[in-house]
């Protein structure tokens, strides 16, 4: 069944199919849940804008020109709808104001990470990854998690490849930088 | 070089590392029942035109059956229009409400240009909503 393009899906949907569209919200709703928790930072609120988003996506279906990838669209859908809802709420996020640049070793903050326990390192990664702003996590999930190629990423957040690319190298440094901050006085306990 | 190649060989780990998060289990059930629930309130309300086709043919074909009757009954008028006087309508022209209105250049300049600038505004204004409805 999986084997099955999208194109697939889509089309079996506009005919009237709603089981093909409930393929299509299995196969991309971590995807989309995932980018709305790192922007609300709240897992209820994720999840129903993340609902919202699919019933959204499939009654605008027949708008999808399929000019750009299902994958993209959806994503795009979300990225705005978790967007407006943190600026409908007016909520302060304080993403983590950092002026300095990581220019450490990288291989020692790898081996602090990777002496913590499998939870505990998962933790402290998620937590960091919140401090960073909205458009930041987004790029930077798009990218080293989905591993999709810049221009697709421009069209998700609608900024040029070139500003992505800006913005993905500082988002990797600041991650890093908020990371050395959270370990060190742990693996300074440890020692 | 090497520093940039590291720390995006570590980005991906850290990325990797954490993986995605899982919405509830009935999930992709939430979204099904919801589309269904607008799909049935849809189908249950069915817009009928205020004039049915019948009735515009029944219009179309008064029309044409006056149109026609009209046109070959005797076109002299048995109706006579009463003489009237109508020359006052001539007066009426000659007043000029704007005889004590007097606009200076500069009003006049600064209006136009306001007026300009409204749908300039007007159109990006419109432009800017465009690009931010994404469906």
């Amino acid at each position: 069944m999986s084997t099955k393009p999208d194109t697939f899906y889509i089309q079996e949907t506009l005919n009237g199919n709603v089981n093909a569209y409930a393929f299509l919200v299995e196969k991309y709703k971590q995807m989309v849940f995932t980018l709305s928790i790192r922007i609300v930072k709240n897992k209820e609120e994720a999840e129903e804008i993340s609902q919202d988003v699919f019933v959204k996506a499939y009654t605008n279906l027949k708008n999808f020109k399929g000019e750009s990838k299902f994958s993209t669209w959806i994503y795009k859908i979300g990225y705005y709808a978790s967007l407006d809802t943190i600026k409908r709420n007016k909520r302060q996020l304080n993403p983590e104001n950092i002026d300095e640049i990581y220019e450490g070793d990288i291989g020692v903050l790898q081996d602090a990470l990777s002496y913590l326990e499998e939870r505990e390192r998962k933790n402290i990664i998620k937590k960091s990854l919140l401090k960073l702003n909205e458009d930041e996590q987004v790029i930077l999930t798009l990218y080293y998690f989905e591993e999709l190629p810049l221009k697709e990423i421009s069209e998700v957040v609608n900024l040029s490849s070139d500003n992505v690319k800006v913005k993905l190298f500082r988002a990797r440094k600041k991650l890093a930088t908020i990371l050395e901050h959270v370990i060190e006085p742990k693996t300074m306990n440890l020692k | 070089m090497k520093q940039n190649k590291n720390i995006d060989d570590f980005s991906k780990y850290l990325l990797k590392d954490v993986g995605l998060e899982t919405p509830s289990a009935n999930f992709v059930a939430n979204v099904i029942k919801t589309i269904n629930f607008e799909n049935s309130k849809v189908s249950n309300v069915v817009y009928k035109p205020i004039i049915s086709k019948i009735g515009w043919f029944f219009i179309a074909l008064s029309f044409i059956g006056l149109s026609t009757f009209l046109y070959i009954s005797n076109t002299e008028s048995s109706i006579q229009f009463p003489a009237m006087e109508l020359t006052f309508l001539n007066k009426l022209s000659s007043i000029n409400i704007f005889e004590y209105i007097k606009l200076s250049k500069l009003f006049t300049f600064s209006f136009i240009l306001f007026s300009i600038l409204v749908l300039f505004q007007l159109h990006f204004i419109k432009n800017y909503f465009n690009k931010n409805t994404i469906l």
